[in-house]
């Protein structure tokens, strides 16, 4: 077993994780996550946050994998590949709590009335943790699990009722959020099955105080798919192999892409996607009255750039992030604190080293001539003009980026993800080769 | 030598090329008693037969008309968390339950004329499914039966069989991980079916992983009835996950099951009969059925007799822990 084992075994794609954004609710600061390093820049002041943290450990030590804001934005959360889970006061941006878990954690969320925390794992669970800070130390309470596969994405929905997760088994679960989420949360309402790969991602889209909102979601079957979540009923695909900017795109491979990245304007109307390999922004306009989804723009980046992730903020401007960072395995071998604090460093380091790109879409209100429909017109925004200028650029990116390092990394990062997502196909010969290693056959080839 | 000829029929299962057949056969016939020689050689035949034509296995071959257990040996325990490489429908209206229970749609499309029209229209939904938006048509599940009953870890299928008789007009199936296991199954039931006619229509076996994939194959609150009878009891508490009731799965059997749906588990090892019990009891979406009702239920006793495990406990004298529950509404 240990050389077939070696065979499938951790190339550099493994161990790049992508860079992920995040805007506050209020959109007064932007984060970028990158590796093990948080690089937060505060809009309104036009200066560099420098966060505290007094919890043990004080720093990530592997790649966040997922950060988020809670409605109302006074917390902040990011978890990652290091098992810790961090949970942040973001006026103050010091860190009220981390928690360490058995498991990588891949996503976060928060119930909308703010009181819980709540975090998937790649074993297929999700727990939850209060976010008031008490006296006595906190044990997170599982809330559900999915059977051993891989939970990409969780989300609460907008009424607070349910919490959607998506899975690697081509599954988005909707559960009911449970009165008391310490005794778990046993009832699910529905299932929206009909992916053809993995589920990447989720979101919301529609008007929130209509309380109509849909569920849309992202996979690897490159489609993006429009569902009331609480039927499970597929109303729309959308097949983004369809659109000729995709197909056009210079890359050369014509394979399937995965959707990577789904973000919502904060009105409900506008689906930014980012899809493998492509080195742009799709923007889809979600009709509500034929509960439709359907392209509205497409915009490259003028680096050869791929995006890894996106975020709307407040003002329906989206901010764009391509990079990634080696993420440093430390596996379990680590015995003595010292060599625990060594990796963390050296995670830290990498972390601070590694650049990325950051751009900035925005909603152009000009009405080019009479027509209705080039109102709503996005376009990227210029680098020199770019909201927060060269300071946000600075602590953002880290350093003056060369798109063929960003460019190299991000790939290196989607292939990582893409590896992790698939099933391994074996063909038969692999297949005998295995048999042969098993238990029952070994009295067997010992005769001959 | 009776472990080593298990062994060996195994081997002449799995492996599928033809020269192989003959290395391995050459190798027998040097060890073997003439006695076990002719024994292989009738399983390998046998084999190249049974996948095609059924009928003459139901004639001959055999004096009951049924496959034999022995051809169909697996290794006892699966994994079930392993990444499975067998088809699996994608939602619950893509499971193609025509195949498995021929009779019943043959019976549902000849009655109401507008049945088979209503499938057919169920079905190009699906395709336009690929492309464009669905719309569920209702009339076409109210004109469909259903799979009402399901038997989670089948194994060689001994309850379908009873339960097939007790309750004609359901729509039963089971479901086993393994796949040679799954084959035997199926051919039992045809076998069966072959034998007397009208019968066991309304059982049949599906090779799939119930762990992972049950919403795949059933809707919300579709099921009336499952069974789990003497799971793997997975010893170890690294492999507890591996059991297949535990308050995780068990959310997802209470959204498969109908309110007031019953779910059977019974086992010999007593550890494992205080965990499916004590992980039931935890549920919020299950109640006890009282000792009254399981009196009157008529698959109670098949619980333990049925199955070929449960014979095989009997027969040992060994001692059961069963534990049934009552899927209840949610109090939230």
């Amino acid at each position: 077993m240990e050389d077939h084992g070696a065979s499938l075994g951790a190339g550099v794609g493994d161990m790049m994780a992508p860079a992920l954004i995040s805007v506050h609710p209020d959109g007064s600061c932007v984060v970028v996550a990158i590796g093990a390093g948080l690089r937060i820049f505060d809009l309104l002041r036009n200066e560099q946050v420098v966060v505290s943290d007094e919890t043990v450990p004080a720093r990530h030590g592997e790649a966040i994998r997922a950060i988020s804001f809670n409605d109302k934005g006074n917390f902040f959360s990011s978890a990652g590949d290091d098992k810790l889970v961090k949970l942040w006061n973001t006026e103050s941006w010091s860190c009220i709590k981390t928690i360490r878990l058995p498991k990588k954690v891949t996503s976060v969320a928060f119930s909308k009335d703010s009181k819980w925390v709540l975090f998937a794992d790649k074993f297929g669970a999700v727990y939850t943790l209060p976010t008031a800070v008490k006296e006595e130390k906190d044990e997170p309470a599982q809330l559900l699990a999915h059977c051993c596969s891989i939970i990409t994405d969780l989300e609460v929905t907008s009424e607070g009722k349910y919490i959607v997760t998506s899975d690697r088994d081509f599954k988005i679960r909707v559960s009911v959020f449970p009165a008391d989420p310490l005794k778990g949360a046993p009832e699910i309402w529905s299932y929206c099955l009909g992916h053809t790969s993995f589920v990447t991602c989720t979101a919301f889209v529609g008007s929130q105080t209509s309380g109509q909102q849909l569920l849309v979601s992202g996979s690897g079957d490159s489609t993006v798919r429009l569902w009331d979540y609480k039927t499970g009923k597929m109303l729309h695909v959308f097949d983004t192999n369809e659109l000729e900017a995709v197909r056009d795109d210079k890359t050369v491979d014509c394979a399937a892409r995965a959707v990577i990245g789904l973000s919502v304007s904060p009105d409900g109307s506008i689906v930014a996607v980012l899809l493998e390999r492509f080195t742009g922004v799709l923007l889809l306009e979600y009709d509500d009255l034929g509960k439709r989804l359907k392209h509205l723009q497409s915009i490259i980046l003028s680096e050869h750039v791929v995006p890894t992730s996106l975020a709307f903020d407040v003002a329906s401007r989206l901010w764009i992030v391509a990079g990634a960072a080696e993420s440093i395995e430390l596996g379990d071998q680590l015995v003595t604190p010292e060599e625990a604090a060594a990796a963390e460093a050296r995670a830290q380091m990498t972390a601070k080293m590694a650049v990325a790109h950051v751009r900035l879409i925005v909603r152009c209100s000009g009405a080019v001539g009479q027509d209705a429909e080039k109102a709503a017109h996005y376009e990227l925004s210029e680098k020199e003009s770019m909201l927060g200028g060269e300071a946000l650029l600075s602590t953002l990116e880290g350093g003056r980026a060369d798109s063929g390092e960003v460019a190299v990394a991000a790939e290196a990062a989607e292939q990582a993800m893409r590896k992790l997502m698939s099933k391994r196909q074996y063909t038969l010969q692999e297949r005998e080769n295995r048999k042969r290693f098993r238990n029952d056959k070994k009295f067997e080839r010992n005769e001959v | 030598m009776q472990h080593r000829r298990k062994k060996y029929s195994t081997v002449f299962h799995e492996e599928t090329e033809k020269d192989v057949l003959f290395a391995r056969a050459r190798k027998i016939s040097a060890q073997l008693s003439q006695k076990a020689m002719a024994d292989q050689g009738n399983g390998a035949r046998e084999k190249g037969k049974k996948r095609t034509e059924h009928s003459t296995i139901a004639q001959g071959g055999d004096q009951k008309g049924l496959p034999r257990k022995r051809f169909y040996r697996a290794r006892a325990h699966s994994n079930p968390l392993s990444d499975s490489h067998f088809p699996v429908p994608n939602n619950p209206c893509e499971c193609d339950w025509k195949e498995h229970f021929p009779a019943f749609f043959k019976d549902a499309t000849g009655e109401v004329e507008n049945g088979s029209c209503a499938t057919e229209n169920m079905k190009a939904e699906n395709r336009s499914s690929e492309n464009g938006a669905i719309v569920p048509s209702s009339q076409a599940e109210k004109l469909e039966p259903k799979v009402r009953f399901a038997d989670v870890g089948c194994g060689f299928g001994g309850l379908l069989v009873k339960l097939s008789v007790l309750f004609p007009d359901k729509l039963m199936v089971g479901m086993e991980l393994r796949d040679k296991v799954s084959e035997y199954v199926k051919e039992r039931i045809h076998a069966l079916r072959v034998k007397h006619p009208g019968q066991y229509e309304n059982i049949s076996c599906l090779r799939t992983n119930a762990m992972k994939y049950l919403p795949n194959y059933f809707e919300k609150g579709q099921l009336e009835k499952m069974f789990f009878l003497f799971p793997d009891p997975h010893f170890k508490e690294k492999n507890h996950r591996r059991r297949i009731i535990s308050q995780t799965l068990l959310a997802e059997y209470a959204y498969i099951m109908a309110i007031g749906g019953i779910i059977y588990t019974i086992t010999d090892v007593e550890e494992l009969g205080e965990w499916m019990k004590s992980n039931l009891d935890a549920h919020p979406l299950f109640e006890p059925v009282s000792e009254d009702e399981l009196d009157q239920d008529r698959c109670v006793e098949l619980l333990s007799s049925a199955t070929e495990e449960g014979q095989k406990v009997a027969r040992n004298s060994g001692e059961t822990f069963r534990a049934i529950y009552r899927r209840i509404e949610s109090g939230a």
